[in-house]
């Protein structure tokens, strides 16, 4: 964008003030020590991970391995529970976001109509829970209740929709010409099919932020499975992982039988064997972001 | 058209597989033998009564912290269907994830009782579960249930107007593991021995820091590095306090028999200046304050600095495996805490907190739950979860245990002769028990480092946590460690901010922790 807006002014004749390519060299100097600043732990993570033990050790800047070892990602892919984590992890993002999608695209939809009598009471309830939300406790109890405890869908159901999310897409839809749902409806298409067949397809980018917002909610949450999952089969990767990394913190107490201490390589291979996978996805949705959600943004 | 159709019966049908797949049989708790029936498993006895002696087994739902590190227990577990069989009972172990107590807390506060809990000890959490009458007194079972008696006689203390809720179990009561370790080869190097009183710990940390004890021939080096100070109750240094006559390692007395905070103690000015004196010399690590404990020992690993307050038992293996990595020819030592000009010594404090396991008052035979909690405390169901079954997990050859590995590897034991899922975490870690399995190839050195790291130990005026610390400990702590940083740092004078400290820490709680603390201290 920035070599977008130097290369017009080049090309268009005009020749930037002095002050202004100061400020131009300022604010880039501070964007790439700010992206340096946001890439380097990460970078770091990913260096130590594939660093032995003595690697690590010998130096506290790590640019590059000062001994290459993969001990970390191989002991962590020995493991048969990560697998069934992952396997878990897996199936709760496809069906949870699955299941956040259709209902929230169908809400969303709903109340983006403005003559739906009662729409606003209705938002008013959604942006309720926004305000108040009903807490652990009656949360826990309505989980308990419905017989959902030690299920995967406890991790699912409890949080079918996000109303920041609902309010994206509402806003979204709202902002769309009434005219294409008319016309659908002239041409004999249902509610839902203009739903469906018209609206969805032209709402690619804020339905595709969406799916990514809960998505990556699903992969990272470990809480509802702290609460509501008992079962080790059952859980999570990142509960899986922060399993570890607590094992290994508690360890230190020293009272505990575990000797499971793991050197810094080895709590990074973790951390990145849950990072790596959502970021692999990022890139496929990247191109929708932005256009997403300041689309859905604009309109209150 | 059609084909869309197909797509959205399949895609129809791949949800409600889903759902089936996901979902859980209500009113059970998969992973354990003998689950309960009933609505979610709440092990309720059908008609209340113990069926014992009918022959039918009681249904029994303990929730617990239990151990993180632990094995899965397997539906299939010999340990846990020889218990059931031993006491008639239907055991379900729920272990929640990370030995998160907030599960546990939240589960009690929404009417999701168990039969058996065991919680944090000494929180606001469990302290409501007895004022709201959610656990039961336990005094009546204490008669048939021998063990479970001689165990909270030990714990007298921790009964409330006479009334026992729960078996306390506090952590590093009798038992600690944290000494002071130092680089041998370093004093080896600067030919000196590990330090036995405070100026010989002085004049360590100065040629630790300024002798070039890994003879690289730079100023590379420090002479301590500690964690970060958290509280008044863990400071990097309260080997000074000790070493410099600080009896108690909670509170002190004043020449009166009232309980005041140990930094009103005499000793603490003469501590802080010593602290001090090391801190202005140069020798301890700069970024001490930063530190968390996997910092702490990795500066030691890497030569950064000669010593360091660091847990042992079975991690002085690991200790010395680690520093190896990049000095081949490196040991280490460790030893009694320092003395003082008096002879006093220290290092560990003894501990006030723990777990306790309850009986809930939803619990339809709580005379069974009694029971089963007295197995737990028992020598017999000791023996079950350390040990095994013998004959399948064990066999003797004379005095001698030889564990069959391979059996069990079946059931949850951990390896190399370690113990059963259940062994730890509710009733006892091993540094209590003093447990290294008989195999153990480092068994006489773990030993010994607990047997000096309890020798340093110091023991505390007042053993139970009031209501008034549990409230106010988070505000009094920071008071605290922001006078003691601003002291050692020098931003006001050891004098001046003792006092401010003390006027701060009183006024902002500690008034009312003392009138508690003193008011159980009198009595006793």
């Amino acid at each position: 964008m920035r070599a977008n807006s130097l290369k017009t002014i080049k090309g268009s004749g005009v020749k930037g003030s002095w002050g202004s390519r100061v400020f131009n060299a300022i604010n880039i100097t501070l964007l790439i020590l700010l992206a340096v600043a946001a890439f380097y732990p990460f970078w770091d993570c990913l260096v130590v991970s594939v660093s032995s033990l003595k690697g690590y050790l010998s130096t506290n800047v790590h640019l590059w391995p000062a001994e290459w070892s993969f001990e970390g990602y191989s002991y962590m892919a020995r493991n048969a529970d990560l697998w069934i984590s992952y396997g878990n992890s897996i199936l709760i993002t496809l069906v949870g976001t699955l299941v956040n999608m259709v209902i929230t695209i169908m809400a969303a939809y709903t109340l983006s109509k403005k003559n739906l009598k009662g729409h606003r009471i209705l938002m008013f309830l959604a942006v309720f829970t926004m305000m108040f939300s009903g807490g652990i406790i009656p949360t826990y109890i309505v989980v308990k209740d419905l017989h959902l405890m030690n299920s995967l869908w406890s991790m699912v159901l409890p949080s079918a929709v996000n109303t920041y999310n609902l309010i994206v897409l509402r806003n979204f839809f709202a902002d769309l010409p009434a005219e294409l749902e008319e016309a659908a409806l002239l041409d004999g298409c249902t509610d839902v099919g203009v739903l469906f067949r018209v609206m969805l397809p032209i709402s690619k980018p804020a339905v595709t932020t969406v799916t990514l917002f809960y998505a990556v909610d699903h992969w990272n949450d470990f809480f509802s499975a702290i609460m509501y999952i008992n079962s080790r089969a059952k859980w999570p990767l990142q509960l899986f992982l922060r399993s570890m990394l607590f094992e290994n913190d508690a360890a230190y107490s020293g009272g505990g039988e575990s000797l499971f201490l793991l050197g810094q390589p080895m709590k990074m291979a973790a951390v990145m064997m849950a990072v790596i996978p959502i970021m692999c996805a990022y890139p496929f949705f990247q191109r929708y972001f932005a256009k997403g959600i300041t689309s859905g943004a604009v309109k209150g | 058209m059609k084909k869309k159709k197909i797509t959205c019966l399949f895609l129809a049908a791949m949800l409600a597989a889903s759902l089936v797949g996901c979902g859980t049989k209500a009113g059970t708790v998969p992973g354990q033998k003998g689950e309960a029936s009933g609505d979610n498993g709440s092990g309720e006895a059908p008609d209340g009564k113990d069926n014992t002696g009918s022959g039918e087994r009681t249904p029994l739902r303990w929730l617990t912290t239990g151990d993180a590190a632990a094995q899965v227990i397997k539906g299939d577990d010999r340990i846990i269907e020889e218990i059931n069989n031993r006491l008639g009972i239907e055991l379900t172990v729920e272990i929640v994830p990370e030995g998160n107590t907030e599960k546990v807390n939240v589960a009690m506060a929404s009417g999701d009782f168990p039969d058996v809990v065991t919680g944090d000890y000494g929180t606001s959490a469990t302290q409501q579960w007895i004022d709201d009458g959610m656990v039961i007194a336990l005094n009546g079972y204490m008669d048939a249930n021998k063990d479970m008696e001689a165990w909270l006689e030990q714990y007298g203390w921790s009964a409330i107007n006479g009334n026992f809720y729960g078996i306390p179990f506090i952590t590093q009561y009798d038992a600690a593991n944290t000494l002071i370790v130092m680089r041998q080869d370093w004093l080896d190097h600067l030919g000196m021995a590990y330090p036995e009183t405070l100026e010989d710990m002085k004049a360590v940390l100065e040629a630790f820091t300024f002798g070039d004890p890994d003879g690289n021939g730079q100023d590379d080096t420090y002479g301590y590095s500690a964690e970060k100070i958290s509280s008044a109750n863990a400071t990097p240094f309260d080997w000074v306090f000790f070493g410099n006559g600080l009896e108690y390692a909670d509170y002190a007395l004043d020449a009166q028999g009232h309980v005041i905070p140990w930094f009103e103690d005499p000793s603490f000015i003469p501590s802080m200046e010593y602290i001090k004196g090391l801190w202005d010399s140069g020798v301890i690590d700069p970024e001490m304050m930063l530190n968390d404990a996997p910092k702490k020992e990795e500066k030691f690993y890497q030569g950064k600095v000669g010593a360091i307050p660091a847990t042992l038992f079975r991690h002085v293996s690991r200790h010395e495996s680690n520093l190896r990595e990049l000095n081949p020819d490196a040991s280490i030592v460790y030893g009694h805490a320092p003395k003082g000009a008096g002879g006093t010594y220290g290092l560990s404090k003894q501990g006030k907190g723990g777990k306790i396991t309850c009986i809930t008052a939803a619990c339809k035979n709580p005379g069974k739950a009694a029971e089963f909690m007295n197995f737990m405390v028992s020598a017999e169901g000791n023996g079950l979860l350390r040990l095994g079954i013998e004959g399948i997990h064990y066999t003797k050859e004379g005095e001698q245990i030889v564990f069959n590995e391979q059996e069990r590897a079946k059931d949850a034991f951990s390896p190399d002769g370690w113990a059963h899922a259940l062994a730890w975490g509710s009733f006892y870690w091993p540094l209590e028990s003093n447990y290294i399995p008989a195999t153990d190839p480092n068994r006489d050195r773990v030993q010994e480092s607990v047997a000096l790291a309890t020798d340093s130990q110091v023991k505390n005026l007042v053993n139970s946590r009031t209501a008034a610390e549990i409230e106010k400990a988070s505000v009094v702590d920071d008071v605290f460690v922001q006078y003691f940083n601003d002291m050692i740092q020098g931003k006001i004078s050891i004098e001046e901010g003792t006092k401010k400290l003390s006027e701060d820490w009183r006024s902002q709680g500690g008034d009312e922790i003392l009138e508690a603390v003193n008011a159980i201290y009198q009595a006793k």
